[in-house]
């Protein structure tokens, strides 16, 4: 291929990537030229400048034909635009809470910190515009390394260190069963490319390949649901989510679990749903569906219950991030027409809740220097405004009518009971769980409006922080009382259906 | 039998058996030289597979770079040199079990699969073929494994450097 | 296809095994033919530049059996085992450092005729396997229980690894000019014009590099004598110790072929345009040029003084890598531009 070929593919569709991508070299760089005296503090808006620019030109892109360069190893559809957006926000905002977070943290190395940032949100991106398994597993990788960098950047604390430790292992682990899984797709199909792997799959006739298809799915669910954190693979999320700093966690809990799920549809639906199934009426996709159901119900389950039991609150928002992973799930199993506006319009909820919830617990926790519950006592007589955005979050977690989560969960409830079939089961183990998860979310509410404070002093807000809680109550209402104007958004400019036009 | 099938049993089992005794054995450097064996073996059935460029990679990079950097770190830290774990027995049947699960499963699996065509031309310059698909069509994956390198090795030097202060004070 | 293809593809059967015991047999004893008057060679060579005699008294006054007397001296010697050694790995070492010294010698292609394995990818074969010699050397080292000897180790994995790279960097642009990693179609475009000539940064990239993959002078800090007793082997005696040597002396050989293979045209006629390329002229050319490599290293271990471990790092990754680098760089705008 020679250079002219190289410059006629339509590379203006990677824009946005591009902005990260040099954002994020241009940034190493100046680091390295740059005396170790000078503060860092302004690399942190300059990256928030460049994902918001990329933002922007992301969303110029929206309502275009879809489009792809060499085989499809990137593509860009409404599913890319759309979830590449969840994760551009996602980024911004934890960009933000940085800013506050570094100017108080022992962590030394912060130019590093953004760039690591902007390399994850590349390699998020790159998973979410790619119809090719090559492409999606080095973009899993990028985001994954550099997750593990950001877990253990606090070099002196122990915490850090055994998060950062269990979480590499712990993701090397998933990432070779992922590529176990990814390379019984190869095998089966002798190509990289997701269409052509579902067309060759789907080729295969029920008794030849059907056994090893569907272990390929299932190796590959079990490898990809580490980055979602759903039971059973959940386990390390607590431990993790609680030594990394909190734009760490904050990262890990929004920003890489959409990229998990992101990826999880793009592979799963673009292969399964054609190929022959168990009984003769049905795809591979619904009869495998009962092993994914089963992990979605067990996640809400466990998720909740252990929240339960948390005193530590970074512990159990990492509980509770399992639990809403669960919650997700749900679409994903009923398979309905609704299944790509439900989970993108719970995800942005997610994102404004939890993020919002988070930048407030990293305002408590650097008040107290702990992230014990008793942080939040008597924090109404201390700051009304904090408290009252504090409780619209957890509101909106809980999801009690008016917030962004409701309407969410209601989306979630409506596709499930008009999927064929409808998933009872599954719907009524969420409406039970979720009433679980309103006796942890309120007691967090408890603590700060019923218990006396332990000091009076007042409390500090952070620009970068203050900027995110205020963006956050903004979308949580928003979305709560008017979630119309987000669907249709939705349905005005992206189809969804245009993932399956692969080729 | 002919001889591929006799080379091919020789290296896969010396494979496993290298994989084994890196699990069982007591000494670290023990278990890196089994896993030597392992890569070395693996390396010598990618061969079989007349994919000469992947098997020479293999012995390069895993047995040449990674094994050396994995002794390296493991003299210059040798505090235990000796693993002592102690043994549940139930696990270990647990996961015995389980292992023979899957590979029954997976073993039936394959025995069912009825490959419909084989790739016959891939052995024909296979380090130009593997080049051409690499820096053509999978030219996007490839550039961004350079920023997951430089990711990487970002990342090694920010967990593994000392401060400035701290090396001061220990000279 | 040449007879050794032939018997390559063969069906296997017991008349095939002989013939490459055979084969094998015999490039060992060429092997340890050179070695045994490399060292000779080496030790006379120092002995001129120091203007003393060198060996002359075993095998007339020339020494000529001097070699011969040594090895049989390290044969009888009593095979010493330190008490808390590690058994298995210590008997394993020699083999693990000597075995792949052996290995690379089967894709090196000396004349037209005369040459084993013909595969695409001979020149990385070289480079990958003889890495493996590393993983020999730091077991000895650990193996000893000594602490000279895993100080010898760890300073053979460090140096290794930081000049393999440069070692690999430096042949890219010998890769780029031919477009093949086969080590005979490397040969073949060298036919008007050797690689010295128009790779001449990348041949002294790769001459340094290739003394420090030897552990020679000036890099020998591995077995430095004077700081380490002897580095790795300090606690062989005895013919396990003749491996080390012995393998240490192979690849003095191996890099030698492979140098004059890459850079001065195998056994391409050094002057061009003389039409010398004569059935068995080959054998010539190459012996000679080979035997111009080996003297250059043997006169660069006589003329320079050991360099210190950081600065052995610092060169090697400061100085060689950007270099080997640059000249990648600067051989592709050639090869775009002028070929």
């Amino acid at each position: 291929m020679d250079i002219g070929t190289l410059l006629s593919y339509p590379w203006e569709i990677m824009m946005p990537e591009f902005i990260i991508l040099i954002a994020a070299t241009g940034l190493s760089l100046t680091d390295l030229f740059l005396p170790s005296r000078v503060n860092r503090r302004i690399f942190g808006w300059i990256s928030a400048a460049a994902v918001l620019a990329a933002l922007i030109s992301l969303l110029t892109q929206a309502g275009s034909e879809p489009a792809q360069i060499l085989h499809n190893t990137y593509r860009l559809d409404s599913f890319s635009i759309s979830f590449k957006a969840l994760l551009l926000f996602g980024t911004l905002l934890v960009l933000l809470i940085s800013t506050s977070y570094l100017a108080r943290s022992d962590v030394e190395e912060q130019g590093e910190w953004y760039y690591l940032f902007l390399a994850a949100l590349l390699g998020a991106m790159m998973m979410a515009s790619s119809a090719d398994l090559i492409t999606l597993f080095v973009g899993l990788e990028l985001l994954a390394i550099a997750s593990y960098i950001l877990t253990g950047i606090r070099k002196k604390s122990a915490e850090s260190n055994e998060a950062a430790m269990k979480y590499a292992i712990n993701g090397g682990i998933a990432t070779a069963v992922t590529l176990f899984g990814f390379s019984y797709l190869y095998g089966l199909s002798g190509s990289t490319n997701l269409g052509d792997i579902s067309r060759e799959i789907s080729a295969l006739s029920a008794d030849h390949g059907h056994a090893l298809t569907v272990a390929a799915f299932i190796i590959t669910f079990v490898g990809l649901s580490f980055k979602l954190a759903t039971v059973p693979f959940h386990m390390w999320a607590p431990d993790i989510y609680q030594g990394s700093p909190l734009p760490v966690m904050a990262f890990l809990s929004v920003v890489s679990k959409t990229a998990g799920f992101i990826i999880l549809f793009r592979v799963m639906l673009s292969i399964f749903p054609t190929v022959q199934g168990f009984q003769p009426d049905e795809s591979l996709y619904q009869s495998v569906m009962i092993f994914v159901s089963i992990a979605a119900g067990l996640t809400m389950i466990i998720g909740n219950i252990l929240a339960l039991r948390q005193n530590n609150i970074k512990r159990l928002f990492a509980y509770s991030s399992i639990a809403h992973a669960g919650y997700l799930l749900v679409p994903f199993v009923a398979f309905s027409q609704m299944m790509f506006e439900s989970t993108w319009f719970y995800l942005l909820a997610y994102v404004f809740m939890n993020l919002g919830a988070l930048a407030v617990l990293h305002i408590i926790i650097s008040e107290n220097q702990s992230a014990h519950i008793s942080g939040f006592a008597g924090l109404y007589q201390r700051s009304p405004v904090l408290t009252v955005c504090m409780t619209i979050f957890l509101l909106s977690l809980a999801g009690i009518p008016g917030t962004a989560g409701f309407m969410g969960k209601l989306h979630i409830f409506i596709g499930a009971l008009f999927a064929d079939p409808s998933r009872y089961v599954l719907v009524s183990v969420m409406l039970v769980t979720t009433v679980v998860s309103y006796i942890y979310y309120f007691s967090i509410m408890l603590h700060m409006y019923m218990r006396p404070p332990k000091r009076y002093t007042k409390i500090t807000w952070p620009i970068g922080a203050t900027l995110t809680i205020a963006l956050c109550v903004a979308g949580t209402l928003l979305l709560g009382i008017f979630p119309g104007a987000a669907l249709q958004f939705l349905q005005e400019y992206f189809w969804f259906n245009d993932m399956f036009t692969l080729n | 039998m002919n001889g591929e099938v006799l080379v091919f049993l020789i290296l896969a089992s010396l494979a496993v058996i290298g994989g084994l005794l890196m699990l069982n054995l007591k000494k670290v450097v023990h278990m890196l030289l089994s896993l030597v064996l392992t890569f070395l073996s693996i390396a010598g059935l990618f061969i079989m597979l007349s994919a000469e460029f992947v098997a020479v990679v293999q012995v390069l990079i895993y047995s040449g770079a990674v094994t050396i950097m994995m002794i390296f770190g493991i003299m210059l830290t040798r505090h235990q040199d000796e693993q002592r774990v102690q043994k549940n027995r139930v696990r270990t049947w647990v996961v015995l079990i389980g292992i023979l699960v899957f590979f029954y499963t997976m073993y039936e699996a394959i025995t069912r699969f009825v490959s419909v065509e084989q790739a016959s031309e891939l052995h024909i310059e296979n380090t130009k073929q593997i080049g051409m698909a690499l820096y053509a069509k999978y030219v996007i994956p490839f550039e961004l494994t350079s920023v997951l390198l430089l990711v990487a090795l970002i990342g090694a030097i920010v967990l593994a450097k000392r401060e400035e202060e701290e090396e001061v004070k220990q000279e | 296809m040449s007879w050794i293809d032939q018997l390559l593809q063969s069906p296997p059967g017991w008349s095939n095994f002989l013939t490459f015991m055979a084969l094998g047999s015999m490039m060992l004893t060429i092997t340890l033919g050179f070695v045994t008057y490399a060292i000779l060679a080496e030790r006379k060579i120092m002995g001129a530049m120091q203007l003393r005699h060198g060996p002359n008294q075993v095998g007339g006054r020339f020494g000529l059996l001097q070699t011969v007397a040594d090895i049989l001296k390290l044969l009888l010697k009593e095979d010493i085992r330190p008490a808390h050694a590690d058994r298995a790995l210590f008997i394993i070492a020699p083999i693990l450092t000597y075995v792949p010294a052996f290995l690379v010698i089967a894709v090196l292609p000396f004349t037209e005729a005369f040459h084993f394995a013909d595969i695409g990818i001979g020149l990385l074969y070289y480079i990958a396997i003889s890495g493996l010699s590393t993983i020999g050397i730091v077991t000895a080292g650990w193996a000893s229980n000594n602490k000279y000897a895993l100080m010898g180790g760890m300073r053979a994995a460090a140096q290794m690894i930081s000049y393999e790279i440069p070692l690999v960097m430096s042949v890219v642009g010998i890769i780029l000019f031919t477009g093949s990693l086969n080590l005979i179609d490397i040969v073949n475009a060298q036919e008007s014009l050797a690689f010295i000539f128009l790779q001449p940064i990348a041949f002294l990239i790769f001459f340094i590099a290739g003394t420090a993959e030897l552990n020679r002078t000036p890099f020998d800090l591995p077995e430095a004598e004077s700081e380490l007793v002897a580095g790795y082997h300090v606690e062989y005696s005895g013919f396990r110790f003749a491996f080390f040597m012995l393998s240490e002396y192979v690849y003095l050989f191996a890099i030698s072929a492979l140098i004059t293979i890459l850079f001065l045209g195998g056994w391409h006629d050094p002057i061009p345009y003389l039409e010398l390329d004569g059935p068995g002229l080959g054998a010539i050319w190459f012996s000679l040029k080979f035997i111009g490599v080996v003297f250059l290293f043997i006169w660069v271990r006589v003329s320079f003084p050991r360099l210190r471990a950081d600065q052995l790092m610092e060169f090697g990754w400061k100085v060689l890598l950007p270099v080997a680098l640059a000249n990648i760089f600067v051989s592709a705008v050639i090869k775009e531009f002028f070929f």
